[in-house]
């Protein structure tokens, strides 16, 4: 066995720092832009016109998108681990990860519909 | 001072089922545990079983579970614990073969999988010891300490729900000898090691650094062994 | 009962049983048996070091080794055997750190050595730094690394076997009966040759250093097997056990410059050993120690004493001494950086042992007649290395030189051993000796007698000994034997019957505490850590011999035989 093969648990491990690092910047990307340069002036909160004018640029499309992408597999395969530390029973642990990928499936599918399918209301 | 004892207790030659069994004592300031135990087993109850040699934390055959932490019961002090009540327990996740003995073979075999030995593939000098700088010795430090006492694997919860995992102590050890610059087969150890039962199998939790009673730190040096993994193939 | 055979049988994983089972695996069929997993045995808890003339931190000499641990012996040491032990010493602790032994380093990455009590350059002048450590867990370290070694090469470990008897006939050792502690059974093993290496007997008194498992079983196995203990009234007693347990204080401590005070402050050596101060030879220290405590310059008029570490600054404590800096903190809750640290004399060694000879054969008689088939090494034996004194860190050196050459002495011998048979009524003793002790109906507890024997010995058998203290010892050891018969145990179970095993431990204790004190009674002198206050003199005319003794149905019996003088002749002992 060696790292890199599907079932050391080492590219989990990797891809977990990586993604944890991407997350961290995107993460401050994200709150820069909805609770800064976003905000309107006057009413002080985030308004709709600058999101969407963002979202309806291609670039930005992708780069949430991998956002989703990412804490959606960061956070699940963390709860993963936590399931397969303290769940003991088999069948428990068996339906817990079931629900998990489910969970993590639904999620992705209904972000990328929503991100992808966006058009702004002009 | 005046403190209950509440001990685990099963014979497998009498009883059915595990219990618990309460002892008061008085015993004199600056008793441990382990004083505890054994007066309990001198004037009270003979049949009490448990494992002990040293008295002094170096043996490492007193570990057990002391109001719930794994400690060495031989250097844990009873003021220290400030609780009127003592619950003594096996370590758990290890086989129990009479009150408060486990079968520690799990344990042993999972040191013995990870080559703890130095592997010197060139021969040493004849005449004289191989060099190591202190710098290199000091990498040693907090590592080839461990007593093989199993508190922290036996505290640990990928080994309670894993039981083929390594184990913080046998990492620990594969640490020892992978980062000791007198060993020369750095490969082979880190092969071993780098398996989904493995290295990649603790989450750092860190249960195994508060339970360690030498202070060691095996998360760390799993931390250690992983970013050589991933070096090695970087 | 379950039968094993194998060539060599080594019972005991200290650090010199697991050297002769290095030696003897690779060769030969070899099993060992220990009562407790090889690495909890005592040598774990050995802390300064193991001495070598390598001479990394200064010139030193395997001669002037010589002279030290001759001269630190009362000239009681024979110096054919210590001659050996100097001489085999660099290449063991050499051989060690090949193994992988993680010892401390020098700048130039050369193994670290420290001073310790009693050795000196140029025989007996100048301090000199002769102990290897791997900081104060230098035996941890040596143990540990012998473990790993054994794994690898597959030795065969019997763990958790307590041997009960040992099998003689007509001079020739024939193996050893042994109960699996885990479920209760009597196993026999069949062996060409038998390794005792059963570890030291100093915990027949309260305040002692050693591990609850030093109960000196295979002393008594020996004695009882019809053959002689050797110079069994020396026991070392440390000064520096830890206050109020005992628990040791390396004399590392006072190698890295340690004090000794007393109530007043004063460094007390100056009155006893004004050149060499705390870094005398343990006997000497540790009277001089009772000495204060006696006169009343105890700490608080207590009976104890300040070991001063202060002045040594955190990082040489943290660095050299992380170990005591623990065990204060641990057991004594003081804090050797912050304060001096309160010490007490423990018993600590013992000097005495089975008698063996150079190869480690056990030896039958005065005429050192070989047993066949039966050797001994380590703290158990008497090689007489250490005489009647010991010096620091000479114990685990002679462990491994002689556990080493040992298991040499066993692969040249085989040829020439055949296994032989087992007499029925050897199996029947084994059975008959536990059936009596889980039958025993008496009214005496284990805890009772334990607590008697100890009071015993503290009381007749101390640092400092009289006529009348012994003669009152030796009587009231007599009785407590006569109280044994009626002990009765509450633990009727098989599997892990640990009340058993302390019983049977119990037995053995009060079986060689006998030569301890008629053997102190029988010699009127003072030597080393024997001293007699009502003979204070060395007497080598009548006394310089090494002492016998048999047990028989009504006592002991005692023969003398000479000690062996091959370059220093004695002179008086002055540090
Ligand atoms: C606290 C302390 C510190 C010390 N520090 C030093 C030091 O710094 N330097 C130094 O040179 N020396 C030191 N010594 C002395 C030295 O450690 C010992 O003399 C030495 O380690 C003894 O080793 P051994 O191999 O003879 O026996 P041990 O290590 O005591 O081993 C005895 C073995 O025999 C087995 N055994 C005993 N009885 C039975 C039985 N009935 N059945 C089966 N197995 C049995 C035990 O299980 C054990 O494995 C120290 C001693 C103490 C107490
Ligand atoms: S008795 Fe040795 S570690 Fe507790």
């Amino acid at each position: 066995m060696f790292a890199g093969s599907s079932n050391t648990g080492a590219t989990l491990w990797f891809f977990q720092r990586i993604s944890g690092l991407l997350l961290v910047v995107l993460l401050l990307l994200h709150f820069g832009l909805i609770h800064g340069t976003e905000v309107d002036e006057e009413l002080h909160r985030v308004t709709y016109k600058p999101v969407a004018e963002r979202l309806a640029s291609s670039t930005w499309k992708t780069i949430d998108l991998a956002f989703l992408f990412l804490a959606v597999f960061h956070g699940l395969s963390g709860v993963w681990m936590v399931l397969g530390d303290y769940v003991h029973r088999t069948w428990a642990r068996n339906l817990l990860f079931t629900v998990v990928c489910i969970l993590g499936f639904v999620l992705l599918i209904l972000g990328s519909v929503t991100l992808l399918s966006f058009k702004p209301i002009t | 001072m005046a403190v209950t004892f509440r001990i685990y207790r099963f014979n497998a030659e009498k009883d059915a089922h595990p219990y618990y069994q309460e002892f008061n004592v008085d015993l004199p300031a600056g008793s441990t545990v382990l004083d505890g135990l054994r007066h309990i087993k001198d004037t009270m109850d003979g049949t009490l079983s448990f494992r002990r040699s040293c008295r002094h934390g170096i043996c490492g055959s007193c570990g057990m579970t002391i109001n719930g932490v794994n400690r060495l019961a031989c250097e844990t002090q009873i003021t220290n614990l400030r609780s009127k009540k003592i619950e003594v327990e096996p370590l758990r996740s290890f086989p129990v073969v009479r009150d408060l003995i486990t079968d520690m073979t799990p344990f042993y075999d999972r040191y013995e999988a990870v080559k703890p030995y130095l592997i010197d593939l060139k021969s040493p000098p004849t005449d004289r010891e191989r060099l190591q700088s202190p710098e290199d010795r000091r990498k040693l430090d907090g590592a080839y300490e461990c007593i093989l006492c199993g508190c922290c694997t036996s505290s640990c919860p990928s080994f309670w729900a894993d039981k083929d995992f390594l184990g913080p102590a046998a990492l620990l050890k594969a640490y020892r000898f992978v980062f000791d610059s007198r060993d020369q087969d750095m490969g082979e150890r880190l092969r071993i090691v780098n398996d989904k039962h493995g290295l990649w199998r603790c989450h750092t939790i860190f249960n195994c650094v508060e339970a360690c009673p030498k202070d060691l730190n095996p998360t760390w040096a799993v931390a250690e062994l992983k970013r050589a993994v991933i070096r090695q193939k970087v | 009962m379950i039968e094993h055979t194998h060539d060599v049988v080594i019972v005991g994983a200290g650090i010199a049983g697991l050297y002769t089972a290095l030696e003897t695996s690779g060769t030969v069929d070899t099993a060992v048996i220990s009562k407790i997993f090889p690495t909890r045995s005592h040598s774990t808890a050995a802390q300064g070091g193991t001495n070598a003339a390598l001479g990394n931190m200064e010139e030193d000499r395997s001669e002037w080794h010589f002279y030290d641990t001759v001269k630190g012996s009362d000239y009681l040491g024979d110096q054919n055997a210590i001659e050996i032990l100097v001489q085999e010493a660099v290449p063991t602790i050499i051989e060690l750190e090949h193994m992988g032994v993680p010892f401390s380093r020098t700048p130039e990455g050369t193994i670290m050595q420290r001073p310790f009590g009693g050795h000196f350059s140029d025989f007996g002048k100048g301090p000199v730094r002769r102990s290897c450590m791997a900081a104060d867990r230098t035996g941890h370290a040596i143990l540990h690394c012998q473990y790993e070694q054994c794994v690898k090469r597959g030795v065969r470990f019997y763990n958790e076997f307590f041997v009960v008897h040992l099998i003689i006939e007509d001079g020739i050792c024939r193996g050893v009966i042994s109960i699996d502690i885990t479920t209760g059974e009597l196993h026999l093993f069949r062996a060409r040759a038998v390794m005792f290496a059963t570890g030291g007997y100093a915990s027949v008194w309260h305040i002692n250093t050693n591990c609850l498992a030093n109960t000196g079983d295979g002393l008594s196995l020996v004695f009882r097997a019809g053959l002689p203990l050797q110079d069994m009234e020396f026991v070392q007693f440390h000064p520096t056990g830890l206050y109020p347990s005992g628990v040791l204080v390396t004399e590392g401590a006072r190698g890295e410059g340690g004090h000794l005070k007393n109530a007043k402050g004063e460094r007390f050596m100056e009155k006893y050993a004004a050149a060499k101060m705390e870094l005398a030879p343990r006997d000497i220290v540790s009277r001089a120690a009772q000495t204060e405590i006696n006169e009343g310059r105890g700490i608080n008029g207590e009976a104890r004493l300040h070991l001063d570490l202060t002045h040594l600054g955190k990082d040489v404590i943290m660095e050299m001494l992380p170990q005591v800096h623990e065990l204060g903190m641990k057991f004594a809750d003081m804090d050797c950086i912050q304060e001096p640290l309160s010490i007490q004399p423990s018993a600590h060694y013992s000097m005495g042992g089975i008698p063996a000879n150079l190869d480690t054969q056990v030896l039958a008689d005065e005429k050192n007649t070989p047993v066949v088939g039966f050797y001994a090494s380590g703290e158990c034996a008497c090689i007489s290395l250490h005489g009647a004194n010991r010096l620091g860190c000479n114990s685990t050196l002679g462990c491994a030189v002689f556990g080493r050459r040992g298991g040499k002495a066993i692969v040249r011998d085989l040829s020439e051993i055949r296994q032989s048979d087992v007499p029925e009524e050897q199996l029947k003793a084994a059975e008959r000796k536990i059936e009596t002790v889980l039958s025993g109906t008496g009214n005496e507890t284990i805890a009772g007698l334990r607590e008697d024997m100890r009071r015993v010995m503290d009381k007749g058998c101390h640092i400092f000994r009289t006529r009348e203290g012994l003669e009152k010892a030796v009587t009231a050891i007599r009785d407590l034997q006569k109280r044994y018969d009626n002990l009765q145990i509450e633990d009727k179970s098989r599997g892990f019957n640990t009340q058993l095993l302390e019983a049977l431990e119990l037995g053995h204790q009060l079986d060689f505490i006998e030569p301890i004190a008629v053997g102190g009674l029988k010699r009127e002198e003072c030597r080393g850590a024997h001293w007699r206050t009502d003979f204070p003199k060395r007497d080598d005319e009548k006394w310089l011999k090494h002492t016998l003794a048999w047990k028989t149905k009504d006592g002991v019996d005692f023969k003398y035989k000479p000690v062996s003088i091959t370059r220093f002749q004695p002179e008086e002992r002055k540090y």
